[in-house]
């Protein structure tokens, strides 16, 4: 979906309609000017930012005069810093226009040349499926290459943070290593059903740990708004809000 | 003014450090994404406007430092309530102990001779 076509459907359930207008030529603004960043990141901007007016006409303003939606704006900066930031703080490996920085927790993925060719092999959730494929069951299909391939493909994946890729890394390791300590440990392991069980219970939920924790980032920065909006819990529509 | 612009300096520290302000004000208590930007605001450590402060958010939960869920607001909208993980807590540690040795090291140097 274009970056304006969605505004149209955001819900101000607490802001006036003159308000309302105000707001969404915002919200519109911000989301041409974020058109560069991925969809779910664009989208996850302009809903965070719905959320801050709703709320600022919803809860009880501290001032002695009424809030407006001027005052609301004005606090928020304008779209060109919002969309700055949001550039910045980006995990999609795109370029930084207007030469903003980037934060802290960036693990050099924004250097240009990398991101060109992240941009050239990297197809989103097609990319990571076949990563994760790679990594968990490319042993079994080219012995050790398939594995070492899956490795290589999570590390220039632009979706996992340093943390996973560790995770990734070791997975396998983690698998192998864990029956051979137990065997040196224990001098008769297969006559051991607690240590057999304990073994069998920990490589059961590592595994889950590992691919869980790496799909659920791949699919956050591809999940839609409109998705993400269903699942929330508590949400009230705005007939029900008004009671 | 050049590299030695104190206004544009301590405005990068702000950007720099504007992470573990908000990973240590939800070390105090979960909070939800109105109420950080509010306070972060108010205590002088936001580089710019309230706005800029969403996409750190997101990155926080997208790197696992914070989590969060929705909640019932009595007077308004659902709200959306951070809070820090396990690994958030972790990085919070290590980064004060990092800055602490840094503020240190500045301070020893840029009042060395002022007094």
């Amino acid at each position: 979906m274009s970056g304006e076509r969605f505004i149209d459907e955001v819900a101000l359930p607490h802001v006036p309609d003159a308000d309302g207008v105000v707001a969404r030529r915002f919200l519109h603004d911000v989301a041409v000017q974020a058109s560069h960043l991925p969809a779910s990141e664009r989208r996850s901007l302009v809903a965070d930012l719905v959320d801050h007016i709703d709320d600022a006409f919803a809860s009880p303003w501290p001032g002695p005069i009424p809030v407006t939606i001027h005052h609301v704006l004005d606090e928020l900066g304008s779209p060109n810093e919002i969309v700055d930031s949001a550039t910045a703080w980006s995990s999609a490996p795109s370029g930084s226009p207007g030469g903003s920085e980037r934060g802290p927790s960036d693990d050099g993925r924004g250097d240009p040349s990398r991101e060109e060719s992240l941009l050239a092999s990297s197809n989103g959730a097609t990319y990571d499926a076949f990563a994760l494929g790679a990594l968990t069951v490319g042993f079994f299909v080219i012995p050790t290459i398939g594995w070492l391939v899956g490795l290589v493909l999570v590390w220039l994946g632009p979706r996992w943070s340093t943390a996973e890729k560790v995770l990734a890394t070791v997975l396998w390791p983690v698998t192998v290593a864990l029956p051979i300590i137990c065997a040196t440990l224990l001098p008769d392991p297969l006559a051991n059903p607690v240590a057999l069980v304990v073994l069998a219970v920990v490589l059961l939920a590592w595994w889950p740990y590992v691919v869980v924790r790496l799909v659920r980032a791949s699919a956050l920065s591809g999940r839609l708004l409109g998705s993400a909006r269903t699942t929330r819990p508590g949400r009230r529509g705005p007939e029900e809000q008004a009671a | 003014m050049g590299l030695a612009d104190p206004g544009k300096t301590l405005t990068e520290l702000r950007r720099g450090t504007v992470s573990f302000c908000v990973l240590a004000l939800l070390g105090e208590r979960e909070r939800y994404a109105v109420e950080i930007v509010g306070d972060l605001a108010s205590s002088g450590a936001l580089a710019s406007s309230q706005g800029t402060i969403y996409p750190l958010l997101r990155r926080l939960r997208e790197e696992g430092l914070v989590e969060t869920t929705w909640e019932k607001s009595s007077s308004g909208p659902p709200r959306r309530y951070y809070r820090l993980t396990s690994l958030g807590k972790s990085e919070l540690v290590t980064f004060r102990e990092e800055w602490e040795r840094y503020r240190n090291a500045v301070d020893d140097l840029l009042f060395k001779g002022a007094a």
